[in-house]
Protein backbone atom coordinates (compact mmCIF):
# COMPACT_ATOMS: atom_id res chain seq x y z
CA UNK A 1 0.00 0.00 0.00
CA UNK A 2 1.29 3.81 -0.55
CA UNK A 3 1.23 5.07 2.57
CA UNK A 4 -0.44 9.25 2.30
CA UNK A 5 2.73 10.67 1.89
CA UNK A 6 3.54 9.12 -1.52
CA UNK A 7 6.21 7.27 -0.23
CA UNK A 8 6.24 3.58 -1.23
CA UNK A 9 6.46 1.01 1.27
CA UNK A 10 9.07 -1.61 1.71
CA UNK A 11 6.45 -3.55 1.01
CA UNK A 12 5.40 -2.13 -2.28
CA UNK A 13 8.60 -2.05 -3.52
CA UNK A 14 9.04 -6.31 -2.42
CA UNK A 15 5.73 -6.59 -4.59
CA UNK A 16 7.15 -4.81 -7.49
CA UNK A 17 9.96 -7.12 -7.11
CA UNK A 18 8.03 -9.95 -7.56
CA UNK A 19 6.06 -8.89 -10.36
CA UNK A 20 9.11 -8.80 -12.50
CA UNK A 21 11.04 -11.62 -11.00
CA UNK A 22 7.52 -13.77 -11.91
CA UNK A 23 7.27 -12.36 -14.84
CA UNK A 24 11.05 -13.22 -16.20
CA UNK A 25 10.57 -16.65 -14.57
CA UNK A 26 6.77 -17.63 -15.23
CA UNK A 27 7.38 -21.39 -14.95
CA UNK A 28 10.04 -21.55 -12.28
CA UNK A 29 9.01 -23.57 -9.00
CA UNK A 30 11.59 -22.15 -6.81
CA UNK A 31 10.80 -18.49 -7.56
CA UNK A 32 6.49 -19.61 -7.10
CA UNK A 33 7.14 -21.07 -3.80
CA UNK A 34 9.38 -18.31 -2.60
CA UNK A 35 6.64 -16.12 -3.66
CA UNK A 36 3.66 -17.63 -2.10
CA UNK A 37 5.62 -17.81 1.32
CA UNK A 38 6.18 -14.14 0.77
CA UNK A 39 2.97 -13.58 -0.11
CA UNK A 40 0.95 -15.28 3.12
CA UNK A 41 3.37 -13.14 5.38
CA UNK A 42 0.40 -11.14 6.45
CA UNK A 43 -2.60 -9.44 4.60
CA UNK A 44 -0.13 -6.44 4.56
CA UNK A 45 1.93 -8.37 1.97
CA UNK A 46 -1.29 -8.88 -0.06
CA UNK A 47 -2.84 -5.81 -0.10
CA UNK A 48 0.99 -4.82 -1.93
CA UNK A 49 0.94 -7.38 -4.45
CA UNK A 50 -3.08 -6.45 -5.28
CA UNK A 51 -1.79 -2.79 -6.07
CA UNK A 52 1.33 -4.28 -7.86
CA UNK A 53 -1.05 -5.80 -9.94
CA UNK A 54 -3.22 -3.06 -10.48
CA UNK A 55 0.15 -1.40 -11.87
CA UNK A 56 0.45 -4.03 -14.08
CA UNK A 57 -2.53 -3.91 -15.87
CA UNK A 58 -2.04 -0.20 -16.17
CA UNK A 59 1.25 -0.46 -17.81
CA UNK A 60 -0.08 -3.15 -20.02
CA UNK A 61 -3.29 -1.34 -21.30
CA UNK A 62 0.08 1.67 -21.95
CA UNK A 63 2.33 -0.49 -23.60
CA UNK A 64 0.49 -3.78 -24.45
CA UNK A 65 3.66 -6.27 -25.08
CA UNK A 66 4.70 -6.91 -28.98
CA UNK A 67 4.76 -10.55 -28.92
CA UNK A 68 3.27 -10.75 -32.28
CA UNK A 69 5.72 -12.87 -33.41
CA UNK A 70 5.12 -11.68 -36.82
CA UNK A 71 7.45 -13.42 -39.07
CA UNK A 72 11.05 -13.13 -38.48
CA UNK A 73 11.94 -13.93 -35.23
CA UNK A 74 12.62 -10.78 -33.88
CA UNK A 75 15.58 -12.31 -31.90
CA UNK A 76 17.12 -14.14 -34.24
CA UNK A 77 20.72 -13.49 -35.04
CA UNK A 78 22.11 -10.08 -37.12
CA UNK A 79 18.77 -8.73 -36.73
CA UNK A 80 18.17 -8.40 -32.92
CA UNK A 81 20.46 -6.08 -32.64
CA UNK A 82 18.21 -4.27 -35.26
CA UNK A 83 15.43 -4.17 -33.07
CA UNK A 84 16.39 -2.18 -30.94
CA UNK A 85 19.45 -0.17 -31.76
CA UNK A 86 18.32 3.53 -30.71
CA UNK A 87 22.23 4.33 -32.05
CA UNK A 88 22.68 3.60 -35.96
CA UNK A 89 24.89 0.51 -35.82
CA UNK A 90 26.97 1.99 -38.39
CA UNK A 91 27.14 4.22 -41.07
CA UNK A 92 28.98 4.22 -43.90
CA UNK A 93 29.18 6.95 -46.90
CA UNK A 94 26.18 7.62 -47.41
CA UNK A 95 26.47 8.63 -50.86
CA UNK A 96 29.39 7.84 -52.90
CA UNK A 97 30.51 9.21 -56.48
CA UNK A 98 28.01 12.08 -57.43
CA UNK A 99 29.75 15.15 -57.79
CA UNK A 100 29.28 18.23 -55.04
CA UNK A 101 26.68 20.81 -55.43
CA UNK A 102 27.62 23.91 -55.66
CA UNK A 103 27.15 25.61 -52.12
CA UNK A 104 29.81 27.95 -51.96
CA UNK A 105 30.30 30.51 -48.77
CA UNK A 106 32.60 32.12 -47.09
CA UNK A 107 32.48 30.25 -44.01
CA UNK A 108 33.39 27.05 -43.27
CA UNK A 109 30.91 24.62 -41.84
CA UNK A 110 31.37 20.70 -41.06
CA UNK A 111 29.26 17.92 -39.11
CA UNK A 112 30.20 15.41 -36.73
CA UNK A 113 28.18 12.23 -35.66
CA UNK A 114 28.95 10.48 -32.96
CA UNK A 115 27.28 7.17 -31.45
CA UNK A 116 27.89 7.62 -27.82
CA UNK A 117 25.74 4.64 -25.67
CA UNK A 118 23.29 6.20 -23.87
CA UNK A 119 23.81 7.85 -20.14
CA UNK A 120 22.90 7.82 -17.00
CA UNK A 121 24.96 10.63 -16.09
CA UNK A 122 25.09 12.52 -19.11
CA UNK A 123 22.38 15.04 -18.08
CA UNK A 124 25.12 15.86 -15.80
CA UNK A 125 27.99 16.66 -17.95
CA UNK A 126 25.82 18.12 -20.92
CA UNK A 127 25.16 21.70 -21.10
CA UNK A 128 22.97 21.38 -24.00
CA UNK A 129 20.61 18.20 -24.83
CA UNK A 130 17.68 17.59 -27.09
CA UNK A 131 14.89 15.56 -27.14
CA UNK A 132 13.09 13.89 -29.74
CA UNK A 133 12.44 15.68 -32.92
CA UNK A 134 13.74 18.87 -31.95
CA UNK A 135 16.86 20.64 -33.67
CA UNK A 136 18.68 23.09 -31.46
CA UNK A 137 20.74 26.39 -32.53
CA UNK A 138 23.47 27.57 -30.63
CA UNK A 139 25.51 30.48 -31.04
CA UNK A 140 29.12 30.25 -28.60
CA UNK A 141 30.41 33.00 -27.41
CA UNK A 142 33.03 33.06 -30.16
CA UNK A 143 29.97 32.82 -32.74
CA UNK A 144 30.17 29.41 -33.73
CA UNK A 145 27.18 28.65 -34.63
CA UNK A 146 25.93 24.97 -33.50
CA UNK A 147 23.00 22.91 -34.55
CA UNK A 148 22.53 19.87 -32.45
CA UNK A 149 20.55 17.02 -33.57
CA UNK A 150 17.08 15.19 -31.70
CA UNK A 151 18.48 13.01 -29.40
CA UNK A 152 21.74 15.16 -28.83
CA UNK A 153 23.85 16.45 -25.90
CA UNK A 154 27.30 18.68 -26.62
CA UNK A 155 29.54 20.64 -23.66
CA UNK A 156 31.61 23.13 -24.97
CA UNK A 157 34.20 25.47 -23.58
CA UNK A 158 35.47 28.47 -25.22
CA UNK A 159 38.38 30.55 -23.17
CA UNK A 160 40.94 32.93 -24.10
CA UNK A 161 43.21 30.60 -25.80
CA UNK A 162 41.26 27.30 -26.84
CA UNK A 163 37.83 26.85 -28.13
CA UNK A 164 36.64 23.15 -27.67
CA UNK A 165 33.18 21.05 -27.76
CA UNK A 166 32.29 17.64 -26.63
CA UNK A 167 29.95 15.68 -28.61
CA UNK A 168 28.42 13.52 -25.68
CA UNK A 169 25.81 11.60 -27.97
CA UNK A 170 23.72 11.84 -31.12
CA UNK A 171 24.92 14.63 -34.03
CA UNK A 172 25.52 17.84 -34.36
CA UNK A 173 26.65 20.58 -37.26
CA UNK A 174 29.13 23.30 -36.63
CA UNK A 175 29.54 26.20 -38.21
CA UNK A 176 33.46 27.38 -36.87
CA UNK A 177 33.42 30.84 -36.43
CA UNK A 178 37.21 32.11 -38.28
CA UNK A 179 40.08 32.38 -35.67
CA UNK A 180 43.33 31.19 -36.43
CA UNK A 181 44.85 31.81 -33.06
CA UNK A 182 42.05 29.81 -31.21
CA UNK A 183 42.30 26.42 -32.83
CA UNK A 184 38.66 25.13 -32.45
CA UNK A 185 38.51 21.22 -32.13
CA UNK A 186 35.51 18.72 -30.74
CA UNK A 187 36.03 15.51 -29.31
CA UNK A 188 33.60 13.08 -29.59
CA UNK A 189 34.66 9.56 -27.39
CA UNK A 190 38.02 8.83 -28.42
CA UNK A 191 37.86 10.97 -31.92
CA UNK A 192 39.13 14.53 -32.22
CA UNK A 193 38.58 16.99 -35.04
CA UNK A 194 40.13 19.92 -35.40
CA UNK A 195 39.07 22.55 -37.19
CA UNK A 196 41.47 23.79 -39.79
CA UNK A 197 38.78 26.51 -40.83
CA UNK A 198 35.01 25.15 -41.26
CA UNK A 199 31.25 23.71 -41.21
CA UNK A 200 30.87 20.04 -40.52
CA UNK A 201 28.93 17.63 -39.24
CA UNK A 202 29.87 15.29 -36.29
CA UNK A 203 27.89 12.11 -36.36
CA UNK A 204 28.18 10.01 -32.85
CA UNK A 205 25.39 7.78 -33.91
CA UNK A 206 27.83 5.29 -35.51
CA UNK A 207 30.40 3.32 -32.98
CA UNK A 208 32.63 5.72 -33.85
CA UNK A 209 32.23 9.61 -35.17
CA UNK A 210 32.02 10.39 -38.38
CA UNK A 211 32.63 13.64 -40.10
CA UNK A 212 31.60 14.76 -43.26
CA UNK A 213 32.62 18.20 -44.46
CA UNK A 214 29.88 21.39 -46.04
CA UNK A 215 32.78 24.26 -46.22
CA UNK A 216 36.84 24.64 -44.80
CA UNK A 217 38.93 21.94 -44.22
CA UNK A 218 39.59 19.68 -40.91
CA UNK A 219 41.81 17.43 -39.28
CA UNK A 220 40.45 14.01 -37.81
CA UNK A 221 42.27 11.72 -35.57
CA UNK A 222 40.96 8.63 -34.54
CA UNK A 223 42.98 7.62 -31.50
CA UNK A 224 44.25 4.50 -32.12
CA UNK A 225 43.80 4.17 -35.59
CA UNK A 226 46.74 5.66 -37.66
CA UNK A 227 47.67 8.81 -39.00
CA UNK A 228 45.30 12.10 -39.19
CA UNK A 229 42.19 12.49 -42.13
CA UNK A 230 42.24 15.92 -43.68
CA UNK A 231 39.10 16.20 -45.29
CA UNK A 232 37.74 19.16 -47.35
CA UNK A 233 34.53 19.74 -48.83
CA UNK A 234 32.40 16.70 -49.89
CA UNK A 235 34.63 14.42 -48.29
CA UNK A 236 33.46 12.28 -45.08
CA UNK A 237 35.64 9.65 -42.23
CA UNK A 238 33.93 6.44 -40.57
CA UNK A 239 35.68 4.04 -39.12
CA UNK A 240 35.44 1.01 -41.14
CA UNK A 241 34.31 -2.36 -39.80
CA UNK A 242 38.29 -3.15 -39.67
CA UNK A 243 39.23 -0.03 -37.60
CA UNK A 244 40.50 1.62 -40.30
CA UNK A 245 39.46 5.19 -41.21
CA UNK A 246 37.68 5.01 -44.56
CA UNK A 247 37.21 8.17 -46.33
CA UNK A 248 34.44 8.88 -48.55
CA UNK A 249 32.29 11.43 -50.39
CA UNK A 250 29.19 13.13 -50.09
CA UNK A 251 27.41 15.77 -51.78
CA UNK A 252 28.65 19.33 -49.40
CA UNK A 253 24.97 20.62 -49.46
CA UNK A 254 23.55 17.42 -48.01
CA UNK A 255 26.17 17.38 -45.25
CA UNK A 256 23.54 17.92 -41.59
CA UNK A 257 20.73 17.61 -44.42
CA UNK A 258 18.55 17.28 -40.67
CA UNK A 259 19.43 20.50 -39.45
CA UNK A 260 16.53 21.56 -42.21
CA UNK A 261 14.62 18.53 -41.66
CA UNK A 262 15.81 16.28 -44.68
CA UNK A 263 17.41 13.02 -44.68
CA UNK A 264 19.31 12.84 -48.12
CA UNK A 265 19.60 8.10 -48.73
CA UNK A 266 21.05 6.83 -51.69
CA UNK A 267 20.17 3.20 -51.50
CA UNK A 268 20.54 2.65 -47.93
CA UNK A 269 19.66 -0.48 -46.36
CA UNK A 270 15.53 0.26 -44.80
CA UNK A 271 16.77 -0.79 -40.95
CA UNK A 272 19.85 2.20 -40.77
CA UNK A 273 16.73 4.88 -42.24
CA UNK A 274 14.48 3.82 -39.63
CA UNK A 275 17.28 3.71 -36.98
CA UNK A 276 17.49 7.38 -38.73
CA UNK A 277 14.13 8.31 -37.80
CA UNK A 278 13.85 7.06 -34.39
CA UNK A 279 15.54 10.08 -32.60
CA UNK A 280 12.41 12.80 -34.28
CA UNK A 281 9.55 10.30 -33.48
CA UNK A 282 8.26 11.28 -29.81
CA UNK A 283 7.42 7.46 -28.73
CA UNK A 284 8.95 4.22 -28.79
CA UNK A 285 9.40 2.48 -32.33
CA UNK A 286 10.11 -1.54 -32.51
CA UNK A 287 11.46 -2.21 -35.73
CA UNK A 288 11.42 -5.97 -36.89
CA UNK A 289 11.35 -8.69 -39.69
CA UNK A 290 13.63 -9.94 -42.62
CA UNK A 291 13.45 -6.88 -44.42
CA UNK A 292 15.67 -4.92 -42.68
CA UNK A 293 19.11 -5.22 -43.79
CA UNK A 294 18.31 -6.33 -46.63
CA UNK A 295 15.67 -4.20 -48.46
CA UNK A 296 17.36 -0.69 -50.03
CA UNK A 297 15.82 2.56 -49.56
CA UNK A 298 16.82 5.80 -52.17
CA UNK A 299 14.89 8.98 -51.12
CA UNK A 300 14.26 12.26 -49.68
CA UNK A 301 12.69 12.06 -46.50
CA UNK A 302 10.76 14.77 -44.39
CA UNK A 303 12.36 13.93 -40.29
CA UNK A 304 10.37 16.45 -38.92
CA UNK A 305 6.76 14.20 -39.77
CA UNK A 306 8.17 10.71 -39.26
CA UNK A 307 4.71 9.20 -39.85
CA UNK A 308 4.94 10.61 -43.20
CA UNK A 309 8.62 9.87 -43.76
CA UNK A 310 7.04 5.79 -42.74
CA UNK A 311 4.29 6.05 -44.98
CA UNK A 312 6.58 7.27 -47.60
CA UNK A 313 9.03 4.45 -47.26
CA UNK A 314 5.44 2.05 -46.98
CA UNK A 315 4.49 3.05 -50.57
CA UNK A 316 8.32 1.73 -52.30
CA UNK A 317 8.81 -0.96 -49.80
CA UNK A 318 6.46 -3.71 -48.11
CA UNK A 319 6.13 -2.04 -44.91
CA UNK A 320 3.66 -2.91 -42.24
CA UNK A 321 3.33 -0.19 -39.41
CA UNK A 322 0.70 -0.64 -36.35
CA UNK A 323 0.31 2.08 -33.70
CA UNK A 324 -0.37 0.06 -30.49
CA UNK A 325 -0.95 3.15 -28.69
CA UNK A 326 0.41 6.84 -29.60
CA UNK A 327 3.67 6.35 -28.32
CA UNK A 328 4.18 2.80 -29.42
CA UNK A 329 4.78 1.70 -33.05
CA UNK A 330 5.66 -1.31 -34.87
CA UNK A 331 7.83 -1.62 -38.20
CA UNK A 332 7.45 -4.67 -39.60
CA UNK A 333 9.84 -5.11 -42.86
CA UNK A 334 8.69 -7.83 -44.96
CA UNK B 1 -10.90 -28.07 -28.69
CA UNK B 2 -11.37 -29.36 -31.65
CA UNK B 3 -8.21 -29.07 -33.41
CA UNK B 4 -6.59 -31.90 -34.80
CA UNK B 5 -4.37 -32.38 -31.96
CA UNK B 6 -2.75 -35.51 -32.87
CA UNK B 7 -1.68 -34.58 -36.31
CA UNK B 8 1.78 -33.42 -35.22
CA UNK B 9 3.73 -36.42 -36.43
CA UNK B 10 2.42 -36.57 -39.54
CA UNK B 11 3.27 -33.04 -40.34
CA UNK B 12 6.27 -30.37 -40.11
CA UNK B 13 4.54 -28.74 -37.17
CA UNK B 14 5.83 -28.49 -33.63
CA UNK B 15 4.43 -30.06 -31.15
CA UNK B 16 2.35 -27.29 -29.30
CA UNK B 17 -0.13 -29.87 -27.48
CA UNK B 18 3.12 -30.93 -25.86
CA UNK B 19 4.40 -27.74 -24.96
CA UNK B 20 0.85 -26.88 -23.11
CA UNK B 21 0.98 -30.10 -21.29
CA UNK B 22 4.00 -30.18 -20.10
CA UNK B 23 3.28 -26.31 -18.89
CA UNK B 24 -0.02 -26.46 -18.02
CA UNK B 25 -0.05 -26.76 -13.91
CA UNK B 26 2.88 -24.08 -14.23
CA UNK B 27 0.56 -21.92 -16.42
CA UNK B 28 -1.66 -22.40 -13.98
CA UNK B 29 -0.07 -22.02 -10.87
CA UNK B 30 1.21 -18.50 -12.37
CA UNK B 31 -2.21 -17.37 -13.42
CA UNK B 32 -3.37 -17.81 -10.08
CA UNK B 33 -1.12 -15.53 -8.81
CA UNK B 34 -2.99 -12.98 -11.01
CA UNK B 35 -6.27 -14.00 -10.13
CA UNK B 36 -6.07 -14.92 -6.73
CA UNK B 37 -7.94 -18.17 -7.45
CA UNK B 38 -7.42 -22.00 -8.82
CA UNK B 39 -10.57 -21.68 -10.67
CA UNK B 40 -10.54 -18.75 -12.63
CA UNK B 41 -6.75 -19.57 -13.17
CA UNK B 42 -7.66 -22.57 -14.81
CA UNK B 43 -10.32 -20.88 -17.15
CA UNK B 44 -7.75 -18.59 -17.84
CA UNK B 45 -5.09 -21.26 -19.29
CA UNK B 46 -7.82 -23.58 -20.74
CA UNK B 47 -8.54 -19.31 -22.68
CA UNK B 48 -4.88 -19.45 -23.49
CA UNK B 49 -4.54 -22.46 -24.71
CA UNK B 50 -7.35 -21.62 -27.75
CA UNK B 51 -6.12 -18.65 -28.62
CA UNK B 52 -2.78 -19.53 -28.62
CA UNK B 53 -3.57 -22.65 -31.05
CA UNK B 54 -5.45 -19.99 -33.09
CA UNK B 55 -2.49 -17.80 -33.42
CA UNK B 56 -0.18 -20.72 -34.56
CA UNK B 57 -2.65 -21.39 -37.49
CA UNK B 58 -1.70 -18.37 -38.96
CA UNK B 59 1.89 -17.95 -38.08
CA UNK B 60 5.04 -19.59 -36.64
CA UNK B 61 5.53 -19.64 -32.75
CA UNK B 62 8.85 -19.42 -32.02
CA UNK B 63 9.50 -19.70 -28.77
CA UNK B 64 5.92 -21.42 -27.68
CA UNK B 65 6.25 -21.78 -23.71
CA UNK B 66 7.11 -18.01 -23.14
CA UNK B 67 4.47 -17.27 -25.45
CA UNK B 68 1.61 -19.36 -23.85
CA UNK B 69 2.90 -17.52 -20.28
CA UNK B 70 2.35 -14.40 -21.88
CA UNK B 71 -0.97 -14.91 -23.19
CA UNK B 72 -1.91 -16.32 -20.06
CA UNK B 73 -0.81 -13.14 -17.78
CA UNK B 74 -2.66 -11.06 -19.96
CA UNK B 75 -6.13 -12.91 -20.25
CA UNK B 76 -5.41 -13.26 -15.95
CA UNK B 77 -4.87 -9.45 -15.93
CA UNK B 78 -8.25 -8.93 -17.95
CA UNK B 79 -10.18 -11.38 -16.09
CA UNK B 80 -8.82 -9.68 -12.29
CA UNK B 81 -9.79 -6.70 -14.17
CA UNK B 82 -13.44 -7.80 -14.88
CA UNK B 83 -13.70 -9.59 -11.38
CA UNK B 84 -12.93 -6.40 -9.55
CA UNK B 85 -15.34 -4.32 -11.74
CA UNK B 86 -18.35 -7.12 -11.04
CA UNK B 87 -17.63 -7.35 -7.50
CA UNK B 88 -17.90 -3.61 -7.27
CA UNK B 89 -21.18 -3.71 -8.99
CA UNK B 90 -22.63 -6.92 -7.23
CA UNK B 91 -21.75 -5.48 -3.62
CA UNK B 92 -24.47 -2.73 -4.40
CA UNK B 93 -28.16 -3.14 -4.12
CA UNK B 94 -29.61 -3.21 -7.20
CA UNK B 95 -30.89 0.61 -6.52
CA UNK B 96 -27.61 1.79 -6.57
CA UNK B 97 -26.70 -0.57 -9.76
CA UNK B 98 -27.24 1.74 -11.92
CA UNK B 99 -25.50 4.70 -10.19
CA UNK B 100 -23.00 2.45 -9.78
CA UNK B 101 -22.23 1.88 -13.62
CA UNK B 102 -22.86 5.52 -13.97
CA UNK B 103 -19.93 6.39 -11.86
CA UNK B 104 -17.79 3.63 -13.65
CA UNK B 105 -17.58 5.58 -16.58
CA UNK B 106 -15.99 8.03 -15.74
CA UNK B 107 -13.11 5.60 -13.85
CA UNK B 108 -12.90 3.44 -17.18
CA UNK B 109 -12.31 7.14 -18.56
CA UNK B 110 -10.28 7.89 -15.74
CA UNK B 111 -8.03 4.57 -16.23
CA UNK B 112 -7.47 5.17 -20.11
CA UNK B 113 -5.81 8.21 -19.66
CA UNK B 114 -4.09 6.82 -16.84
CA UNK B 115 -2.47 4.71 -19.08
CA UNK B 116 -1.95 7.19 -21.68
CA UNK B 117 -0.24 9.07 -18.85
CA UNK B 118 1.94 6.23 -18.86
CA UNK B 119 2.80 5.79 -22.18
CA UNK B 120 3.78 9.12 -22.32
CA UNK B 121 5.60 8.83 -19.08
CA UNK B 122 7.97 5.94 -20.38
CA UNK B 123 7.94 6.73 -24.13
CA UNK B 124 8.91 10.63 -23.67
CA UNK B 125 11.58 10.02 -21.63
CA UNK B 126 11.01 11.18 -18.23
CA UNK B 127 12.77 8.41 -17.50
CA UNK B 128 16.98 8.37 -17.46
CA UNK B 129 17.80 6.35 -20.96
CA UNK B 130 18.95 2.83 -19.60
CA UNK B 131 16.14 2.65 -17.28
CA UNK B 132 13.26 3.34 -20.27
CA UNK B 133 15.30 1.26 -22.63
CA UNK B 134 15.71 -2.04 -19.97
CA UNK B 135 12.06 -1.72 -19.14
CA UNK B 136 10.91 -1.14 -22.66
CA UNK B 137 12.94 -4.33 -23.54
CA UNK B 138 11.28 -6.32 -21.28
CA UNK B 139 7.91 -5.05 -21.08
CA UNK B 140 7.12 -4.14 -24.71
CA UNK B 141 9.29 -6.92 -26.42
CA UNK B 142 9.32 -9.40 -23.87
CA UNK B 143 12.66 -10.16 -23.71
CA UNK B 144 13.54 -12.16 -20.58
CA UNK B 145 16.10 -9.75 -18.02
CA UNK B 146 19.37 -11.95 -19.11
CA UNK B 147 18.65 -11.17 -22.64
CA UNK B 148 17.94 -7.72 -22.10
CA UNK B 149 21.19 -7.72 -20.09
CA UNK B 150 23.11 -9.16 -23.39
CA UNK B 151 21.63 -6.31 -25.31
CA UNK B 152 22.49 -3.50 -23.13
CA UNK B 153 26.00 -4.97 -21.71
CA UNK B 154 24.55 -5.13 -18.14
CA UNK B 155 24.28 -7.58 -15.66
CA UNK B 156 20.82 -9.31 -15.23
CA UNK B 157 20.55 -8.18 -11.35
CA UNK B 158 20.97 -4.75 -12.38
CA UNK B 159 18.53 -4.95 -15.33
CA UNK B 160 16.27 -6.29 -12.39
CA UNK B 161 16.83 -2.86 -10.43
CA UNK B 162 16.24 -1.01 -13.47
CA UNK B 163 13.07 -2.37 -14.24
CA UNK B 164 11.46 -2.56 -10.99
CA UNK B 165 12.92 1.25 -10.49
CA UNK B 166 10.69 2.41 -13.90
CA UNK B 167 7.73 0.28 -12.41
CA UNK B 168 8.03 2.57 -9.03
CA UNK B 169 8.33 6.08 -11.09
CA UNK B 170 5.08 5.00 -13.30
CA UNK B 171 3.66 4.03 -9.24
CA UNK B 172 4.67 7.46 -8.34
CA UNK B 173 3.53 8.99 -11.49
CA UNK B 174 0.16 7.89 -11.13
CA UNK B 175 -0.55 8.91 -8.00
CA UNK B 176 0.31 12.25 -8.47
CA UNK B 177 -1.97 12.08 -11.67
CA UNK B 178 -4.79 10.65 -9.22
CA UNK B 179 -3.45 14.17 -6.39
CA UNK B 180 -4.63 16.60 -9.61
CA UNK B 181 -7.95 14.99 -10.71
Amino acid sequence: MISEDGNMSALDREALDWLVRLDDQPGDEAVHAAFEAWLEGSPAHRASWEAALDLASEVETAFPSVMVQDNAPARDGALSNDVIALPLREKRARSRGPRWGLVGGLGLAACLCLAVAPDVALHLRAQEMTGAGEVRSLVLDDGTQVKLAPDSALSFAIDGKTRSARLLRGRAYFDVAHDTARPFRVMAEDTVVTVLGTAFEVDGLSDNASVAVRRGIVAVDYAEHGPRTVLHRGERVSLAAGGQPERGMVRAERVAGWVEGRMFVKDRPIGEVLDALRPWYGGYMVVRGPGLATRRVTGIYDLRDPNAALSALGKAHSIRVRAITPWLKIVTVQ
Amino acid sequence: MDKPFGSNAETDRPDHLGVFTKNRSALIRYASTITGDIGLAEDVVQDAWTRFIDAAEVQAIHEPDRFLFRIARNLALDARRRRAFEGRLFAQDAADAAQQIASDMPSAQACAEAADELAHIIAVSRLPERTRQAFLLHRVEGLTLVEVGTRLGLSKSLVHELVVSALEQCRKARRQGGQRR
